[in-house]
């Protein structure tokens, strides 16, 4: 019973812990996500969301408790020798994130930088790689931006670039870490809109972010975070008019002036 | 004082042979220095425990005595063991295993100051540790460390000077020779100067072209950091 209800969410987590020492950052968070659907993560700052993601495809190791994404396990506590034989690397390379700083290598052209992974995790034919990262850059408005080094574009143009690189590997779902975090105001719509075409595609997405009108207007489900738990969790409408929580209450009164 | 440059005719065939002597080397001892710095910094960051340990060792050895003191002892305690090498395989050999030592060091900082994010990027996207390293992070390494990198170059080429100790017939050991037989310490020892000076200025114009290749991604205000300073501070945050 638990095999089929692995295959059919995206997302499967249970009793997630994670502490750095003595301190716990996740104090057990239990949150299925089906395909299809996108879900925004927020909460104030140090509250876990960004480590609850990282974990997703372990950039952080976790602690306690058992993840799996698309399928398989990523992580479990009770089979500690089964962590071993996990092809992490396989599993990564289904599940794209797009990172707050960007994180576009600076020595590789815009189009270098979203066929390398392809060309050498995927070991496409180059050809092949070029076409698909012309149909993302064109997707993303930065077709005429292939030949230019990172440096010379501006943060909302990086971190488009970053979306096709990380579409490129043909994911199944989406980790963004707020990603619209370190852009100038004016270059923040950009990029969410190319997150909202990508939402009505149908990508299963995750997002941690402060943008509180774009997870009202996109996502399926609200997760609010606080000191490593979810304190609340439902559909925008509802959680945004109608906070149950004193915390949610309090953030979003904080947030939303 | 009169100089009397007219002894250029006469030793200026042998300083120009020592001159070639030193440039060639300095080229091996370079090359070897480089590779064995790579050679100590992989250990180092590879194997944390003895791997470290043993490189730590080398270098502190390399670089907490003299350089004089190095040579003499790769040149002398051969015999004693009943190995003997030539002058010249000595002093090479000095010159990469001492200046292995600092390279060493150069190229770990510099792997260390690229961005955690650039790895992690890479490892996000399902690319193993050695293509992160090598395609990600080793071509980034060079902007950062060329700096660094080239003044220990040319410190390294000033140093073969020490290798006339040891009787490498090399640009400083070849003057000595012509002052031992003329007295004239000032014309020979200019020329000697004159001959390091174009060298090393040859040398570091080509370090700066590499430099400049090696960062020829970055826009103009990365590519010059010690503008940093005369810019406001809220500039410097933005391009964190």
């Amino acid at each position: 019973m638990v095999e089929t209800a692995i295959k059919t969410q995206a997302i499967q987590i249970k009793e997630l812990r994670k502490s750095y020492g003595a301190q716990e950052i996740l104090t057990g968070i239990d949150l299925n996500i089906n395909y299809g659907e996108v879900v925004c993560v927020i909460g104030p700052s140090g509250s876990g969301k960004s480590t609850l993601l990282r974990c997703l495809n372990l950039l952080e190791v976790p602690s306690g408790g058992t993840i799996s994404v698309d399928g398989e396990a990523v992580f479990s506590q009770q089979n500690k020798s089964d962590n071993k034989k996990i092809n992490i690397q396989e599993i990564r390379s289904r599940v794209g994130m797009v990172f707050q700083q960007f994180n576009l290598w600076p020595h590789k052209t815009v189009l270098n930088n979203v066929i390398e992974a392809p060309l050498l995790v995927r070991k496409q034919e180059k050809a092949q790689a070029v076409e698909k990262a012309e149909v993302l850059l064109r997707k993303v408005g930065l077709s005429d931006k292939r030949s230019s080094y990172p440096s010379s574009l501006s943060g909302g143009q990086q971190q488009r670039v970053a979306i096709a690189r990380a579409l490129a590997m043909d994911p199944k779902i989406m980790l963004f870490d707020e990603p619209t975090s370190a852009l100038d105001p004016e270059l923040v719509g950009d990029v969410l809109k190319v997150m909202k075409d990508l939402a009505s595609e149908g990508m299963t997405m995750v997002v941690v972010t402060h943008e509180m009108g774009f997870a009202r207007d996109v996502a399926d489900r609200i997760i609010f975070m606080d000191q490593g738990v979810i304190v609340e969790e439902g559909a925008p409408s509802e959680l945004f008019s109608n906070p149950k929580s004193a915390r949610l209450r309090q953030f979003l009164a904080s947030v939303l002036d | 004082m009169i100089f009397d440059f007219s002894i250029v005719p006469r030793y200026g065939p042998a300083l120009l042979e020592g001159f070639l002597i030193t440039l060639f080397i300095c080229f091996i001892g370079l090359l070897l220095g480089l590779f064995i710095g790579g050679l100590i910094c992989w250990l180092k960051i590879r194997f944390p425990g003895w791997g470290a340990t043993l490189a730590n060792t080398y270098i502190e050895f390399f670089r907490n005595t003299p350089f004089l003191i190095q040579v003499f002892l790769l040149y002398y305690v051969g015999p004693v063991f009943g190995i003997s090498i030539s002058a010249m395989t000595a002093g090479i050999l000095g010159l990469g295993l001492y200046g292995g030592a600092y390279f060493a060091e150069i190229y770990r900082s510099g792997i260390l100051s690229v961005h955690k994010g650039q790895a992690e990027a890479a490892r996000a996207l399902g690319m193993g540790e050695k293509s992160i390293l090598y395609r990600i992070v080793i071509p980034q390494m060079w902007g950062l460390i060329m700096a660094p990198l080239t003044s220990q170059i040319i410190t390294l080429v000033k140093e073969s000077a020490i290798l006339s100790v040891i009787t490498v017939q090399e640009l400083t050991f070849v003057g000595q020779r012509a002052i031992s037989e003329t007295y004239n310490y000032v014309e020979i020892y200019t020329l000697v100067a004159f001959l390091y000076w174009a060298l090393v200025t040859a040398l570091a114009n080509l370090l700066k072209g590499l430099e400049n290749y090696s960062t020829r991604y970055l826009n103009v205000r990365e590519r010059s950091p010690n503008k940093l300073i005369f810019m406001k501070k809220q500039d410097v945050k933005l391009r964190s």
